[in-house]
């Protein structure tokens, strides 16, 4: 009798118990499905974006091509140039794993930023030449040629063979897949991206595109120009990143490690550690040719600040003197926590060199240096050839819009897109609250670059 | 022990694990938006995207080196300004899979930005340790094959930096 009923009761629990699982189940289920729809929908977007974009950018090169006007011409690149820039982004949001479609990606780029030099050359005056035309050509071909493997994508992805969503599950634990795979054998298929890897593929194989732009070829891999001497040895390294880090810090440092890095700018990489204070390290890279100091960190947190940042700039600069950069000119600076970061520009005789900048950083509680980085001193800063300038400061401030106060006029060699330096006139203009500095080139008297000042929480320019 | 006992055993360990389960359940969704990003407590430095960066330099690099933290923001930027990725902080962090850390969610959870933060000004301020790397991984964990034919730069604390 009492069994009897321990039985049932053990029998109603059990039921509970599973249908209980069985709701919970279907419950996680509904869940699922519901973010599973959510992530496709997002893939789906993103692969329609980067059709549309790609077709639209091969008709407005088509276009572009077509025209013979320059002033049409520009308008239908920078239209391109738009449409490139979107599919790539597009592209790059597109959830395919495994495979990174980085030539596609490349060349999406590439074709954006081309167009943009094209209708910029344009729209100053100039006018396309016969080997830019057929690079455009050649280029809009390749567009229409992915256009049209992405076309066949899609025919995959609305008869469902590709779900974005399906690439987010998660792997079956290896027995379980071994079981499953007996019971319903994997047959080789082409898998859903394999027109993808084939297209990126293709696309590697393009000839290199060399024009004045940020993704040019030829800017791929720039070489440091302010490097000069032989390589030196790393106890020479030790003792020079050693003797650097001793006067930033007024402390002793011992090494603690030291590597070697192979970037764009070879370097020894050292470790110091401080042999008063414990806990305080420093990292301190030097450039293997000619033996510099190229970077600096210290990674002490700062306390609260007894320095302002006039006292700041005096106390970098006085380092940077000691250490044999006499003429430099503070451009801007920027407070981040207690640390005054002020951005510093070589000077040659009166001109500013904006590509030859060295950052220092000092800390606001005890006037430390805690950071140094001349990476891009060492890498653009070399003997050039100045042109002379044909305009006076007053004629490239008469070139400035009247409605804009003018504030100052300094002459500075600038860094454009695709590794080009001008000799300009820095005009400080202000417009109602907002500052602008534009640089009208000091030998043509052509309006090179406007940039505006956007204020940032403790960040200044210096004059 | 008595039979029925016995038999009892299955069931009142179905139920405890059911009972565990829609717990944690419960608790963990609880959790979760408690674990959603917050501005509060990390100062704005530079831009509004240092707490993007400092977040992912948490997730990714929380007990490496500090240069090994500047480091990735430096990947990070280097992406940004190469033509192989998107344009902007957010559209390199967010791309699928780029990061083990957003697939994982992991970036949402992490509470110390303190060191992470510093880490992401000085990326921002253009200091970079690796002199130009795109990618980094660890090579203790299995990484996808294709990513060791790129030209290894250096290794700094527990990641490998590449071009």
């Amino acid at each position: 009798m009492v069994f009897n009923l321990t039985r049932k009761i053990s029998t109603i629990v059990l039921t509970l118990a599973l249908l209980l699982a069985i709701g919970w189940g279907l419950w996680e289920r509904a869940n699922r499905l519901t973010l599973a729809n959510a992530v496709e929908a997002g893939g789906q977007r993103d692969f329609y974006n980067l059709l549309n974009y790609v077709e639209q950018a091969q008709v407005s090169m088509g276009k572009s091509l077509a025209s013979s006007s320059p002033r049409q011409q520009a308008v239908h690149l920078t239209e391109a140039w738009n449409q490139a820039a979107a599919a790539q982004l597009s592209l790059s949001q597109l959830p395919t794993p495994g495979i990174k479609p980085i030539n596609t990606s490349k060349f999406l780029a590439q074709t954006s930023d081309y167009s943009n030099y094209l209708a910029q050359k344009l729209a100053r005056g100039g006018e396309l030449s016969s080997q830019e035309r057929d690079q455009l050509a050649r280029l809009r071909d390749e567009m229409k040629r992915l256009a049209g493997d992405l076309r066949q994508t899609e025919a995959q992805v609305a008869s469902k063979g590709l779900r974005w969503s399906s690439f987010y599950s998660t792997r079956m634990p290896a027995p379980l897949r071994t079981i499953a795979n007996l019971a319903v054998p994997v047959q080789a298929q082409p898998g859903p991206l394999d027109g993808f890897v084939n297209t990126d593929r293709r696309l590697q194989t393009l000839p290199s595109l060399n024009y004045d732009g940020p993704f040019s070829d030829h800017l791929e891999k720039p070489r440091p120009l302010g490097l000069k001497g032989g390589d030196v040895s790393q106890a020479e390294a030790e003792r020079r990143a050693t003797a650097f880090a001793n006067d930033a810090s007024n402390s002793n440092y011992r090494v603690q490690a030291t590597r070697t890095s192979n970037g764009l700018l070879p370097t020894f990489a050292l470790n110091l550690l401080d042999n008063r204070r414990p806990n305080v390290m420093v990292h301190v890279d030097i450039s293997k040719q000619g033996g510099e100091v190229i970077s600096l960190l210290n990674n002490r947190p700062v306390g609260a600040p007894t320095l302002d940042a006039a006292k700041a700039l005096e106390r970098a600069t006085a380092f940077l003197k000691a250490h044999g950069f006499a003429n430099m000119q503070p451009t801007y600076t920027v407070r981040t926590d207690n640390n005054q970061v002020i951005t510093f520009a070589a000077k040659e005789g009166d001109v500013i060199l904006y590509p030859d900048q060295v950052k220092v950083k000092v800390a606001l509680d005890n006037g430390e240096i805690t950071g140094w980085d001349a990476t891009p001193y060492y890498m653009s800063h070399h003997r050039r050839q100045l042109p002379t300038p044909k305009l006076t400061p007053a004629e490239a401030r008469a070139k400035i819009n009247p409605g804009l106060k003018v504030e100052g006029v300094r002459p500075a060699l600038i860094p454009l897109p695709g590794g080009i330096e001008k000799l300009t006139y820095e005009v400080t203009t202000k417009l109602d609250d907002t500052r602008y500095l534009t640089y009208i080139n000091a030998v043509t008297g052509e309006e090179e670059k406007v940039l505006q000042i956007v204020d940032v929480p403790g960040g200044q320019l210096t004059m | 022990m008595d039979p029925y006992r016995r038999r009892l055993i299955i069931p009142a360990i179905l139920v405890v694990i059911l009972i565990g389960a829609a717990l944690w359940q419960f608790y963990y969704q609880g959790q979760a938006p408690r674990a959603l990003p917050t501005q509060a407590g990390v100062p704005v430095a530079v831009g509004d995207e240092i707490n993007l960066l400092a977040r992912l330099i948490a997730a990714e690099a929380g007990a490496e080196p500090y240069e090994g933290q500047v480091a990735v923001g430096a990947v990070v930027l280097n992406r940004v300004r190469s033509p192989l990725f998107p344009a902007s902080i957010s559209g390199v962090i967010y791309e699928p899979w780029a990061f083990e850390s957003v697939s994982n969610g992991l970036i949402w959870q992490v509470t110390d930005l303190a060191s992470p933060t510093r880490a992401a000004a000085d990326a921002l301020n253009g200091w970079d340790p690796t002199y130009g790397a795109l990618f980094f991984w660890n090579p203790a964990k299995p990484v996808s094959p294709w990513i060791w034919t790129r030209a290894i730069i250096t290794q700094i604390g527990s990641h490998v930096f590449a071009r």
